[in-house]
C-alpha cells in the first residue's frame, strides 16, 4: 500500500515538475520574445515618427524657420517614449529641439555623422535615430531622435510580477 | 553654399538684393535670394510638370548671371533650370518664376497672372498687385508672403509646408 502511494507521489511529483519546468521554458522564451520584439517595435515606431518629421520639417528646414521646426517637433510631446528630437542645418547647428521634461541628459549630434548621416544607436536606456534630411538631393541638414525604453520596462516587470505570483499560488 | 543659402544671419542683408531703392547687393546677398528662389519652386506644382524649369528675371543682369552660375549644377526632381534676363516683350509662356528686383509695372504683373507662372517680389502691394509671392524683412529675417488665392488661380499649387512659412507682412 505504501509503495503505491509512493510510486502514485512520485507520479504526481514528476507531471508537476515537468509541468513546471516547460511552463518556466515557455515563459522565459515569451519574456525575451517579448524584450526582442518590443525593440524592433520602439525603433518602427522612432523610424515612423522619424519619416513624418523630416516630410514636413524640409521646408522649415530649407527656409530656416525656427518657429515651424519648434512646432513639428513639439507634436512629440504626445509620446511618452520620446526623449528628444532635435532638427540640425548641414553644419550640424541646432535649429530647433523637443526634449521630453523629465529627461535632463544632454544631447549632442555625433560628428560623425556629417555627409552621410543614417545612423542608429542603440544601448541599455534608449534607442536613437540620425537621418538625413534631404530636399532633391540636396542635404537641408539632421534629424535626431531618441526614444526610450522605459515604458517597455514597466511592461516587463509587471509581467514578471504576474508570472511570479502565478508561480507563488501554483 | 548650401550654409551660406541658409544663413538666417545674412537673410536680412538679402533683402537689400530685392530692394532697388539701396545699393547694388553683393554676392553673397544674391545667393540668399537665389536660395529662396530655389527652394520656392520645390515647394510647387504646376499644372504641367516642365522638363526644364525657367527662371526669369526682370531686367536685372547681374542677378541673372548669379543664377545661372548658382543653378548650373542644380535641378529640381530630374529636371534642370534654365535663367533668362527678360523684360516685357518676353513671350511669358516661357516663364514658369519671374523674380522682380526692381519695381513692377502694374500691366505686366496682370498679365502674367494669366499664366501658371510664380511671380516673386520685394515690391510693396506686391501680393495686391496680383503678385504671388512678396519678399520681406520681417525681425532682422528674409519672410515672405504667399498670396494662395493668386497661386490657384493661375493652377498653381503651393505646398502646404512652404504656405505654412508664410507670415503677414
Amino acid at each position: 500500500m505504501q509503495t503505491k502511494q509512493s510510486i502514485k507521489f512520485k507520479l504526481i511529483f514528476i507531471t508537476a515538475f515537468s509541468s513546471t519546468l516547460a511552463l518556466l521554458a515557455f515563459s522565459a522564451i515569451l519574456f525575451f520574445y517579448e524584450i526582442k520584439f518590443a525593440e524592433r517595435s520602439l525603433i518602427n515606431n522612432l523610424q515612423t515618427q522619424a519619416d513624418i518629421i523630416i516630410e514636413n520639417s524640409q521646408a522649415g528646414l530649407a527656409f530656416m524657420d525656427k518657429p515651424s521646426t519648434e512646432k513639428t517637433l513639439g507634436a512629440l510631446k504626445y509620446n511618452a517614449d520620446i526623449l528628444y528630437a532635435g532638427l540640425y542645418d548641414e553644419t550640424q547647428t541646432l535649429l530647433s529641439r523637443y526634449q521630453k521634461p523629465s529627461y535632463k541628459t544632454e544631447v549632442v549630434l555625433p560628428p560623425e555623422v556629417l555627409g552621410n548621416g543614417a545612423a542608429l544607436i542603440k544601448n541599455d536606456d534608449f534607442v536613437q535615430i540620425i537621418q538625413p534630411v534631404r530636399l532633391d538631393n540636396e542635404l537641408l541638414g539632421y534629424l535626431l531622435l531618441r526614444g526610450s525604453f522605459e515604458s517597455f520596462r514597466q511592461k516587463m516587470y509587471s509581467y514578471l510580477y504576474t508570472v511570479l505570483l502565478a508561480f507563488s499560488i501554483a | 553654399m548650401a550654409s551660406v543659402w541658409r544663413n538666417p544671419m545674412v537673410g536680412v542683408l538679402a533683402l537689400s538684393a530685392c530692394n532697388a531703392a539701396v545699393a547694388e547687393p553683393s554676392v553673397r546677398e544674391l545667393q540668399i535670394t537665389a536660395a529662396y528662389l530655389y527652394h520656392f519652386i520645390q515647394f510647387t506644382e504646376w499644372p504641367e510638370r516642365p522638363a526644364v524649369f525657367r527662371y526669369c528675371v526682370y531686367q536685372d543682369a547681374r542677378f541673372t548671371e548669379l543664377l545661372q552660375k548658382t543653378y548650373s549644377d542644380k535641378t529640381v526632381g530630374d529636371a534642370r533650370i534654365d535663367v533668362s534676363n527678360i523684360n516685357e516683350q518676353i513671350k511669358l509662356d516661357d516663364c514658369h518664376l519671374v523674380y522682380f528686383p526692381q519695381t513692377v509695372p502694374p500691366d505686366f504683373l496682370q498679365k502674367i497672372s494669366k499664366y501658371a507662372i510664380l511671380s516673386v517680389g520685394s515690391q510693396k502691394g506686391f501680393t495686391e498687385s496680383g503678385g504671388i509671392i512678396y519678399l520681406f524683412e520681417d525681425d532682422q529675417k528674409l519672410r515672405f508672403y504667399i498670396n494662395n488665392t493668386v497661386a490657384t488661380d493661375t493652377g498653381l499649387k503651393i505646398s502646404s509646408q512652404l504656405l505654412k512659412l508664410s507670415r503677414e507682412p
